[in-house]
């Protein structure tokens, strides 16, 4: 990144300089003695449960980047491809979203980000394939995150600044769920802004493709226009820059401009696409003799046909689902942690958790117990975000008769939901409204 | 403001005592300093941040990670110290306030700059003096100081400019007055 491509300075520097220097108090004598009491007490009466929330699925950017490698054209199974400067039309670059979703197995490489506040910053070797298995490992040597998507495990060694910097915490968290809303597996801190960029990507046909080179390999440089964020519009760009491997058909990197300055890069080093992991890369073993921190979300994997009997009702599965989208894991909790933009809805009871996948793409379709709660949108947009839904009404299926809510986002992902008479209904993943919908009517008692 | 790191936020949600206690050792500085502006008075100032750092605990299992950390501590503790101001049902004469800050100016040669600042910045209405110390003294971005706030970006822009124009024009008037003396 150009050190002249900052972003204009929103801060008062020299007033913030002053008004660090005022004087603060510490603390009363008895004040930290009174917070442990009350601590405890609150540990006496609180049922405390694992619960890491991950901003957005590793899947999901995943899934977003294969997407974005359709829509220019990733050279396999007979698919169309752009062989000059020209711009992807929408029945073209569907076509291709059709046909790279279903034939992605497997990624790997080195993602490596910069960006104007510290925080964004870092390098992550990843990896992770069409099962929903994934590795991280970094930023800093010697951490690495597993997660096994047929046990519903993570296991993790991780370094922690506050706790000792040079000490590795070993953690293995059991019973994850799929995927959202409810707490699904890691994923990166950066790929948020990886998958919303390639949504932001995909909402826009590209105002130009350019043929061009990167890293000495012939690459698409897609330039897409951008509305900036409303709320952060200092750090949030108007124009990506796409650059797409053309032998991969990855986006490698993703450049955020705003005003013509650089905010932010993205980019992937030493990708490779479909190559055949390992077991073991998506396994990771303690030291003999670690203390390892277990933590369980409560998430069962069970057969389609023993979910009635463990959460008391007959599940609601889609009857339709896209083509190529296959039903890979069936989870059930009793309690989970709750849903919702600051986990304001009522406690999800008896949840069903239905993951389809179809290469790394993936989308769930989640039920839990309405009881008399006040819910809200369990998939909506993160804090900060505002969420314009459609009203969806729902004409066949067991939610003929409701009314869905549907929202399409950059912030998250598209999504349905829905209050039945007992149930609140989710469908989510990267789909569009009307497959959404399809979906969503299609919804039968088994 | 640098986030707590990953390890240590999964551990305290877990309920992880030591985690949690690094948590509050990570954000308390610059949640004392706000919560300190904001009720004027240390004992206030404590039992504001005791509510906040219980309710943190209460809620941390349900932090959805989205918003970073820290902006969802400080929301906490903001709505804490407003809950405050309430509970004490304390009216801030703003009148008083300012008669404090005029003073502040004309007993120039007795005060620091750092006091006529601090009598200005009470003198500042609540709303504003948190969007201030949030974005300037806090390094938040508008964004974030807005999730704290309850409000729009825009909003806190507004209130930023305001704030900064009465506290830059009451040390303007200091350093005038320095001089003339």
């Amino acid at each position: 990144m150009n050190e002249n491509d900052t972003v204009e300075p929103v801060r008062d520097e020299w007033l913030g300089e002053l008004l660090r220097e005022l004087d603060v108090p510490t603390h009363g004598p008895a004040f930290h003695t009174d917070l442990r009491r009350r601590l405890a007490d609150e540990r006496r009466t609180t049922r405390r449960r694992g619960a890491t929330r991950w901003a957005v699925r590793l899947a999901v950017a995943a899934a977003a980047a294969a997407v974005a490698v359709a829509v220019v054209g990733l050279p396999r199974g007979g698919s169309p491809s752009l062989t000059g400067p020209q711009a992807a039309s929408a029945a073209l670059v569907k076509a291709h979203i059709r046909t790279a979703l279903t034939t992605l197995q497997s990624l790997s490489g080195t993602l490596v980000a910069r960006g104007p506040r510290e925080t964004d910053g870092g390098r992550w070797r990843f990896a992770l394939d069409a099962a929903g298995d994934l590795r991280l490992e970094g930023p800093k040597p010697g951490d690495v995150e597993t997660y096994d998507a047929a046990t519903g495990v993570v296991r993790s060694a991780q370094h922690s600044t506050s706790l000792g910097a040079d000490t590795l915490f070993y953690a293995e968290r059991s019973g994850v769920a799929p995927g959202p809303p409810d707490q699904g597996p890691p994923s990166w801190v950066l790929p948020e802004q990886y998958g919303a960029f390639l949504r932001a990507a995909l909402a826009d046909t590209p105002s130009s493709v350019q043929q061009t080179t990167y890293a000495g390999r012939p690459a698409w440089l897609l330039d897409v226009a951008t509305t900036p964020n409303t709320i952060v519009p200092e750090l949030s760009g108007d124009h990506l820059a796409i650059t797409v491997d053309r032998a991969t058909g990855m986006p490698v990197r993703i450049v955020e401009r705003k005003n013509g300055a650089v905010l932010r890069e993205l980019r992937i080093d030493d990708l490779v696409v479909d190559a055949k992991l390992p077991a073991s890369t998506f396994a990771l073993a303690f030291p003999a003799g670690a203390e390892v921190m277990h933590s369980d979300d409560g998430f069962e994997r069970v057969p389609l046909d023993q979910v009635a009997a463990a959460v008391g009702y007959r599940p609601l599965v889609p009857g339709w689902v896209p083509e190529g989208y296959r039903l890979a894991e069936v989870a059930v909790a009793h309690e989970a942690t709750p849903t919702g933009k600051e986990g304001d809805n009522p406690p999800s009871r008896m949840v069903v958790s239905l993951s389809y996948r179809r290469g790394v793409d993936q989308f769930l379709v989640t039920t839990r117990l309405r009881d008399d709660g006040n819910w809200r949108d369990p998939l909506a947009s993160p804090e900060g975000y505002t969420d314009t839904p459609n009203p969806t009404a729902l004409t066949a299926g067991a939610l003929a008769g409701a009314q869905a809510q549907t929202v399409v986002s950059a912030h998250a992902e598209p999504h349905l939901w829905a209050t039945g008479d007992a149930l609140v209904v989710t469908v989510g993943g990267d789909l569009d409204r009307s497959t959404l919908a399809r979906i969503a009517n299609s919804l039968g008692r088994r | 403001m640098e986030e707590l790191d990953q390890v240590t936020l999964a551990r305290a949600r877990r309920g992880d005592d030591a985690a949690f206690a690094a948590l509050v050792h990570h954000y308390d500085q610059g949640l004392r300093a706000l919560a300190y502006r904001l009720l004027g008075d240390r004992a206030r100032m404590d039992d504001a941040l005791q509510e906040a750092y219980v309710h943190a605990y209460r809620a941390l299992p349900r932090f959805r990670g989205d918003s970073s950390l820290g902006t969802w501590l400080y929301r906490i503790a903001y709505n804490a110290c407003l809950d405050e101001l309430k509970r004490t049902r304390e009216v801030v004469d703003l009148e008083s306030v300012r008669d404090r800050a005029h003073a502040a100016g004309d007993e120039i040669d007795a005060l620091s700059l750092r006091q006529t600042l601090a009598a200005a910045l009470d003198a500042l209405p609540t709303e504003d003096r948190a969007a201030v110390l949030l974005v300037d003294a806090n390094g938040f971005d508008y964004r974030s100081a807005g999730e704290v706030l309850g409000i729009p970006e825009g909003t806190v822009a507004s209130r930023l400019n305001r704030a900064r124009a009465a506290l830059r024009q009451t040390l303007q008037d200091e350093r005038k007055g320095a001089s003339n003396r």
